[in-house]
């Protein structure tokens, strides 16, 4: 054994005896309890479903196959789903699509644009995305693929290196831009621009304040915006995200949250070309992504502060007339994922999740569930982009 | 789950809480508030499975602390912070003078790798496992946990050498004054 080994040794056995004590008896019964619940919602809803396929499978078979996409999203003028079995006219199950057939659409005009594998033994990583040149999915060796909104580029993540590329995914060229993190060597995920021409990216320096720099995807040309950093903003858990095409957004931090446990109230919003604030926007929680937002600006989905990762599971859809939460998103462990909520109508949106991609209500309950491709065989995070 | 599981759990609960805290928090880096999340929501899964987990659920328990920790960090990187390739320049004057001080460096090495890289030294040096063992509780292959384990050690080594170096050279300095 070398002196790093006998180190190394010291330092884990040290730092595992740094442990406090905590008392999670009564936090794990609650949440446990919750997915016990959660699960026996499921199977209930699935044998329902498995009822009705008897007579609404046929009669697809009949039709010639699978409805049109957009058929399922029940149109702007469709009312909240009150109950599981309001929805139960919904194909049962689609027949499981192949990676080979073409774009996989969605309602809402979504298609699936890109997956990585969550659990991949593979170092590099394995994802896919999708050329709409091509018209097919193509395999790429990162851990994460992010695609732009355009579908022109992705953000992947070289899991060996830890730094984000920009994939031109007709040409197959990756690009490395460099991202400053200071003495710290940290930085938040990567938001697209709606436009995807730029990505926001936030840097965490250990020492110092943090910085918003916004990068051009074709050049790779930044831009640090100056932003006083004495608001309110985020502490842990920080993350920048698109407003609109020109205003960027952070987390508002309640003052008197813990660091470690942070209350958000809204959002921050600042200039994207300047960083010059331009207001807040005051919500019982954070959103995500402006992709949070419903079509009509009346519904977001929210991560109320407690269940920021990994935690919990209180997604809500918060209604800014009646100012409460309408419903709580089902499903996943985990928070809301900045790229898992797709509106495709004011009153339902697509969920992705590790294995399937779900339709749901505001309430909460899942419409419909579209499998993922036999090619997806492991969990996968999977991104939506518009057709 | 029925009254008396749910009470044996909470036995469990409370007898092994610390022994199960130690594995979170280290592989957290220390992170309390992380470590206590993510055994609580490991133990929540143990829970909705307790009637179907026979014999031991230490191990079961472990097991699911170490996919969470490397799968979650993976799937929610993009709402935190991702550690990137190069490790943090320690802030001047904490050039380390004693063995205290490389430790603190070789913790914050730790710390700075990726989430399965720490994993595999964590299952290593702090519970003592095999290669094959290492592998089977990750679910991955012997040569994958070997070469994390170089990988992890090589950017741990260039990091300690560097320290070390500092350390005798102020030794050496201090001496001659």
């Amino acid at each position: 054994m070398d002196r790093l080994d006998s180190q190394l040794r010291e330092v884990v056995h040290e730092l595992a005896g740094q442990a406090r004590s905590a008392d999670l008896v009564a936090g794990a019964l609650r949440q446990g309890r919750r997915r016990v619940h959660a699960r026996r919602v499921a199977v209930a809803f699935t044998a329902g479903v498995a009822a009705v396929a008897l007579v609404a499978v046929p009669a697809l078979a009949l039709r010639g196959g699978r409805p049109p996409a957009d058929a399922l999203s029940g149109g702007a003028s469709a009312r909240p789903s009150t109950s599981p079995t309001a929805h139960l006219s919904q194909p049962a199950s689609d027949p499981t699509p192949t990676l080979t057939t073409g774009p996989l659409a969605l309602p809402g005009g979504w298609i699936v644009g890109s997956a990585t594998e969550l659990n991949t033994n593979d170092e590099a990583g394995t994802g896919w995305v999708y050329d709409r040149g091509s018209r097919t999915y193509v395999k790429v060796p990162y851990t994460e693929v992010i695609p732009s909104p355009t579908g022109q580029y992705a953000l992947v993540f070289d899991g060996v290196r830890a730094r984000y590329g920009v994939l031109d995914i007709a040409h197959r060229t990756v690009t490395w831009p460099s991202i400053p993190t200071g003495k710290s060597g940290a930085y938040s995920a990567p938001a697209w621009s709606p436009d995807g021409r730029t990505f926001a990216v936030l840097s965490l320096p250990k020492y110092g304040t943090f910085s918003v720099y916004v990068i051009d995807a074709v050049t790779g040309q930044r831009r640090q915006l100056g932003l006083d950093w004495s608001r309110d903003y985020c502490s842990d858990f920080c993350f920048v995200s698109w407003y609109d095409s020109s205003t960027l957004a952070l987390p508002h931090a309640d003052p008197g949250s813990k660091a470690n446990a942070p209350a958000y109230n809204g959002m921050h919003l600042f200039s994207a070309a300047t960083g010059v604030p331009k207001g807040t926007v005051d919500l019982p929680g954070s959103y995500a992504s402006p992709a949070n937002w419903s079509p009509d600006h009346r519904y977001v989905v929210l991560a109320t502060p407690e269940s920021l990762p990994p935690v919990d599971n209180r997604i809500g859809v918060y209604d800014t007339q009646s100012h409460r939460v309408v419903g709580y998103l089902p499903g996943q462990s985990g928070a809301i994922d900045a790229l898992a909520v797709f509106w495709c109508a004011d009153d339902q949106m697509l969920i992705t999740s590790a294995t399937t991609v779900s339709l749901v209500g505001l309430d909460g309950v899942t419409i419909h569930q579209y499998p993922m491709p036999l090619e997806f065989s492991t969990e996968q995070w999977v991104i939506l982009v518009k057709q | 789950v029925d009254a008396a599981a749910e009470r044996e759990f909470t036995e469990f609960v409370i007898a092994r809480t610390h022994a199960l805290m130690r594995v979170a928090y280290a592989l957290t880096g220390g992170d309390q508030y992380a470590a206590e999340d993510l055994l609580q929501a490991a133990l929540a899964k143990a829970f909705a499975r307790w009637p179907h987990i026979r014999g031991d659920a230490e191990p079961y328990l472990k097991k699911i602390i170490y996919h969470d920790y490397v799968s979650w960090w993976r799937r929610w990187r993009h709402r935190r912070e991702t550690p990137v390739e190069f490790l943090p320049e320690p802030a001047s004057p904490t050039v380390p003078t004693d063995h205290s001080d490389l430790r603190l460096v070789l913790r914050e090495a730790l710390a700075s790798l990726p989430p399965r890289q720490r994993a595999v030294l964590v299952l290593r040096y702090l519970e003592d496992l095999s290669t094959d063992e290492v592998a089977a509780l990750l679910g991955c292959r012997p040569g994958t946990v070997a070469s994390q384990a170089n990988r992890a050690l090589a950017k741990l080594r260039t990091q300690f050498v560097e320290a070390s170096q500092q350390t005798a050279d102020t030794t050496t300095i201090g001496a001659g004054q």
